[in-house]
């Protein structure tokens, strides 16, 4: 990102933000984690230890017959082709649905972000799908879809295009589940960046009109390096969520056609919880895996890709 | 970003693709609100109709009949409005402190919290439940809030935004003598005022659509939110799309609201910005 | 309870704290309460009925709450299968299960092999209840080892529906379903009529009844018994082959279609003719279509049709005053006056001797020919842990891979084949 490295003032109050202070003001710091520190501690870090346990012991959901596994359920999984195919799967949704979000969420927001009624009500309405829950729009997006009943396929068969199945062709079930997660997902970074957007000061931007940059070098040039931890925030996040995507897949496609949109999360649920005999600790074992596998994502993404100067995102 | 002046060929560009993208986002939904008014042979007809032949509210009634809407929805309400609250406190304050105080391993912690982000939530369900089980909060609202009274998201949101915030603000506070937290409260909060809104927003529908998470942790018909009855009207083997669809659409109206309601704040929370600089 | 030690052990490492160690001893089973002999009975059921007879079943639980002279109330919680089967053994481990369970018969070997559930073989004595009323079959679809884990709540197998209205149109005898499977494969190209997006047979790509094609030549999937392989025989390939041309040459069926989505089309007059489970009729009723039920069309060696069910089971860790108010509640069940209620309202075939004789039965034409074509059950690896691992794992990519054409049937017989044997590999 070069035209990135270019940024001059506005990035540097971030940067100035985070200096050394008093010693006596640590303890301060200690007050406003606390309540936090202890809820996540509880429940998010205990039941996210006792999943690594589980990952190393053969035990089902009844949790009957337990006994020591060691690497066994490790072995198996790189054994198991069907989870290479969900990892290939996963990070192919995620290659996909993360860009196509935030690039429709920037160019939208570059257009929506200002405070007028129009710019309001568009952002409004950007934002409704995501407040729907995903169970929801994927009922109503499979039977919109669907290449025999659907409202999508009448209309391209009047046409004279013909029915096509989205969600039942392997090569399109997967695109086809990205751009409805992005249809409903955009919405909400668009709300994020706006917000971000619409604190800038407008001082710097009327600053750079002065000087003769047209609207789209304004906004990458001046606008884009002030809300970059809001970008940063919202690539990561994204990521995070795409890369444990489960529900649109459950419901639209099942994992299929032909294994073809088998998410991880997916066949965690699969071997964990629907297929009998409910395996925990092998289910367990490729939540480790994941886990590795976004850990290390979630690293090089916030190290190298979207490190902006010094500032750590 | 300028103001509103004369309209140039980019405005007239700008205006024309964010429309046509909003009529992308309202299609299928307008789909979904005027399917819910049709007759059960009219939802699944082919060819399709657009428009209901005739307008009926059988589906909501059907919905009616089967589903305790009103304590389902009182439910809901508790659950997800208390871990909204509860959470837009303790996210802005943790966001706070990793954006703008200073602690040993400061980004050790910070990587841990963000660690707690990436195991899948469907994995932890069933030792969270044997957990809660012990402490003896099962089929309580402490025990469907307190798990996510906080999370590392929210955590991670607020801190990008008070991070941007310029030092100049902090330093007025302090010369005018106030406490530490007077001045995340007073002055840095206000400033975050949008980003609260959309974290709020979020944390509502999350948790209002949420199935599995209140399904496992409550035991009783009492206990149910609004999406476990959805989940109810979609049925074992055989869908019946009438009632889902016009369950589907009751089920988004109270978040819908609560956005209508907090755009306004977006303006308030901008006008206070516009005042500091 | 020693495995309740277990778990909290388990927790207990991961959690590192002493303080929910110390909680973790307590073996009483939070969710229940001891009650005493004839006092006031409160059970707690949960089921996996979501939509229409959910509402039928929670009326007839309504009207025992209100009918019983015991004092018994029965809490009824509904909830999807999926979210009821990873609930169920938490709660179980926990001893917060509730009083009585009610899903499908295909759950229960997975839960009485880990001991999840009560052995109930004493409930004929007790309750004064004759098995000998029921048909054999129905009863021993909740026994394992010849011990009762459930008594039956319905009994259901594959028929075959057909649109009349479709036949009519078609030129065909709307009263005269196919009776074999070549008939079958006749009729579903004559109804088949693409310029109108109509389809002749539904082939699922998701659905469990495909054991029916192969049994219906002579062929079969495995023996539970021994362990054994008996996918990749010539018989099997035949009727793959026959299913491919019909499939993919012929396009009888929707491309790639999925069992819910082919009842939408059977309900909307898409589709001629479906195979599928009795849960079809309300669906079909309230559409007002004018439909056929039939039994299941019969091949070279007959005709079957994999059997299916659900039964109410009691978790294990039931005091006695809850376990005999179930009882009391499995007993009404069986009664004639619930049975016939059930099956007119649903159109679930009668599995009662004596409720088959009342005139509201006989003289009901679903029921009629509905019960008439419950004769060819047949099991399908019922009471086999692995059974749901050789459907998921190896049946149905085998049919989905053959009906969308994506690969010809000997190969994917072969390939389904080898899955199998890891499968059964486990046993």
């Amino acid at each position: 990102m070069p035209a990135l490295a270019t940024v001059g003032g506005a990035a540097g109050a971030a940067g100035s933000a985070r200096r050394r202070r008093p010693l006596s003001r640590r303890r301060h710091a200690w007050v406003f984690l606390a309540p936090s520190a202890v809820i996540l501690a509880v429940f998010v870090f205990v039941p996210l230890v006792s999943s690594f346990v589980l990952s190393g012991l053969a035990i089902d959901v009844f949790m009957n017959d337990v006994s020591f596994a060691g690497l066994d359920n490790f072995r198996r999984l790189v054994g198991d082709q069907r989870v290479w195919g969900a990892t290939l799967n996963t990070l192919y949704f995620a290659a996909l649905a993360v860009p196509a979000q935030m690039v429709l969420a920037l160019a939208m927001a570059s257009m929506v972000s200002r405070n007028n009624r129009w710019c309001r009500l568009l952002r409004s309405v950007y934002y409704i799908p995501f407040v729907c829950s995903m169970t929801a729009i994927s009922i109503v997006w499979s039977i919109l879809l669907d290449p025999n009943m659907g409202a999508l396929s009448y209309l391209t068969r009047q046409l004279g295009l013909g029915a096509i199945g989205f969600l039942k062709d392997p090569a399109l079930a997967m695109p086809t589940v990205v751009a409805i997660t992005t249809w409903k997902g955009f919405g909400y970074i668009v709300t994020l960046l706006s917000a971000a957007i619409l604190n800038v000061p407008a001082s710097l931007d009327e600053a750079a009109q002065l000087d003769g940059a047209g609207p789209i070098r304004r906004f990458v040039q001046i606008t884009v390096p002030v809300i970059w931890p809001t970008i940063v925030f919202c690539v990561v996040t994204t990521t995070i969520v795409s890369l444990q995507v489960f529900d649109q897949v459950y419901i639209m496609t099942k994992g299929g056609p032909h294994g073809s949109t088998e998410t991880l999360v997916a066949y965690i649920y699969n071997r964990g919880f629907q297929t009998a005999p409910y395996d925990l600790g092998y289910a367990s074992s490729i939540a480790v895996y994941l886990f590795a596998i976004i850990a290390v994502i979630t690293f090089v993404l916030r190290r190298f890709v979207l490190r902006r100067g010094e500032d750590e995102v | 970003m300028g103001g509103r002046k004369t309209i140039t060929p980019g405005g007239v560009v700008a205006i024309v693709i964010s429309a046509l993208v909003m009529l992308a986002v309202l299609a299928p939904l307008l789909w979904l609100f005027v399917s819910s008014f049709k007759s059960d042979k009219e939802v699944i007809a082919y060819p399709p109709t657009l428009l209901p032949q005739d307008w009926t509210l059988d589906q909501f009634e059907a919905v009616n009949h089967s589903l305790p809407i009103a304590k389902m929805f009182r439910n809901s309400l508790i659950f997800a409005g208390g871990v909204t609250v509860i959470s837009l406190l303790l996210d802005s304050m943790a966001g706070y402190a990793f954006a703008r105080l200073d602690f040993k391993h400061k980004k050790l912690w910070f990587a841990v919290v963000l660690l707690t982000m990436m195991v899948p939530f469907q994995i932890l369900m069933t030792p969270l439940y044997i957990e809660e089980h012990y402490m003896g909060l099962l089929d309580t609202f402490v025990g469907l809030i307190l798990p996510r009274a906080t999370s590392a998201y929210g955590i991670y949101m607020m801190r990008s935004f008070f991070v941007r915030l310029p030092v100049s603000l902090e330093e007025s506070g302090r010369l005018d003598g106030l406490s530490e937290f007077g001045i995340f409260r007073r002055i840095m909060l206000p400033q975050c005022l949008p980003a609260l809104v959309a974290l709020g927003v979020f944390h509502f529908m999350n948790n209002w659509n949420d199935l599995l998470y209140p399904l496992m942790l409550t035991s009783s018909t009492e206990m149910r939110t609004f999406s476990a009855g959805l989940a109810m009207l979609v049925g074992n083997k055989v869908i019946k799309f009438g009632p889902t669809l016009a369950a589907t659409l009751i089920s988004i109206l109270p978040v819908l609201v609560l956005y209508m309601f907090g755009q306004r704040y977006f303006r308030e929370g901008i006008a206070s910005t516009g005042m500091k600089e | 309870m020693s495995h309740i030690a277990r778990i909290s052990a388990i927790i207990a490492t991961a959690a590192m704290t002493t303080s929910l160690a110390a909680c973790g001893d307590g073996a009483d089973p939070g969710g229940s309460k001891t009650e005493g002999g004839d006092g006031p009975v409160s059970l707690s059921l949960w089921t996996v009925f979501t939509g229409s007879d959910g509402d039928i079943l929670r009326e007839i639980v309504d009207k025992y709450n209100d009918s019983n002279d015991k004092g018994i109330t029965i809490n009824l919680d509904i909830m999807p299968n999926d979210q009821l089967q990873q609930k169920l053994p938490a709660a179980i481990s926990t001893g917060t299960a509730p009083d009585f369970v009610l899903f499908g018969v295909e759950f229960l070997p997975t839960y009485v092999a880990s001991g999840s559930l009560e052995d109930i073989s004493d409930f004929w004595d007790k309750t004064g209840v004759d098995p000998d009323n029921y048909l054999e079959r129905v009863v021993q679809l909740a026994q394992v080892d010849g011990k009762q884990y459930g008594t039956p709540m319905q009994y259901n197998l594959q028929y075959l529906y057909w649109n009349k209205d479709l036949f009519e149109a078609a030129g065909l005898d709307p009263d005269k379903p196919p009776a074999t499977l070549d008939e079958l494969a006749d009729y579903a190209v004559k109804l088949t009529d693409p310029d109108k997006n109509q389809f002749g047979l539904a082939l699922p790509v998701d659905a469990s009844a495909y054991p029916q094609f192969f049994w219906a030549n002579g062929g079969d999937i495995d023996d539970p018994a021994t362990n054994t392989n008996l996918l990749d025989s010539p018989e099997n390939l035949a009727t793959l082959e026959w299913a491919a041309d019909l499939a993919v040459n012929k396009k009888v069926t929707p491309q790639a279609v999925t069992g819910s989505e082919a009842d939408t089309m059977l309900q909307n007059g898409q589709l001629a003719m479906l195979m599928s489970g009795p849960w079809q009729i309300n669906g079909l009723r309230s559409q007002g279509v004018d439909f056929g039920v039939g039994p299941i069309p019969g091949g070279s060696a007959g005709a079957f049709s994999p059997e299916g069910g659900c039964a109410y089971m009691i978790p294990k860790g039931a005091d006695s005053a809850k376990r005999d108010a179930t009882y009391d509640f499995m007993a009404y069940w069986l009664s004639d006056e619930i049975m016939k209620e059930w099956s007119v309202r649903n159109g679930f075939p009668v599995f009662s001797k004596s409720a088959a004789e009342l005139p509201e039965v006989t003289g009901d034409e679903v029921l009629k020919s509905i019960s008439a074509a419950t004769t060819i059950g047949r099991d399908y690896n019922l009471g086999y842990p692995l059974a749901a691992q050789i459907d998921k794992d190896a049946i149905w990519p085998l049919w989905e891979a053959v009906l969308t054409g994506s690969t010809q049937p000997a190969e994917a017989l072969k390939s389904a084949s080898e899955a199998l044997d890891s499968i059964l590999a486990q046993g």
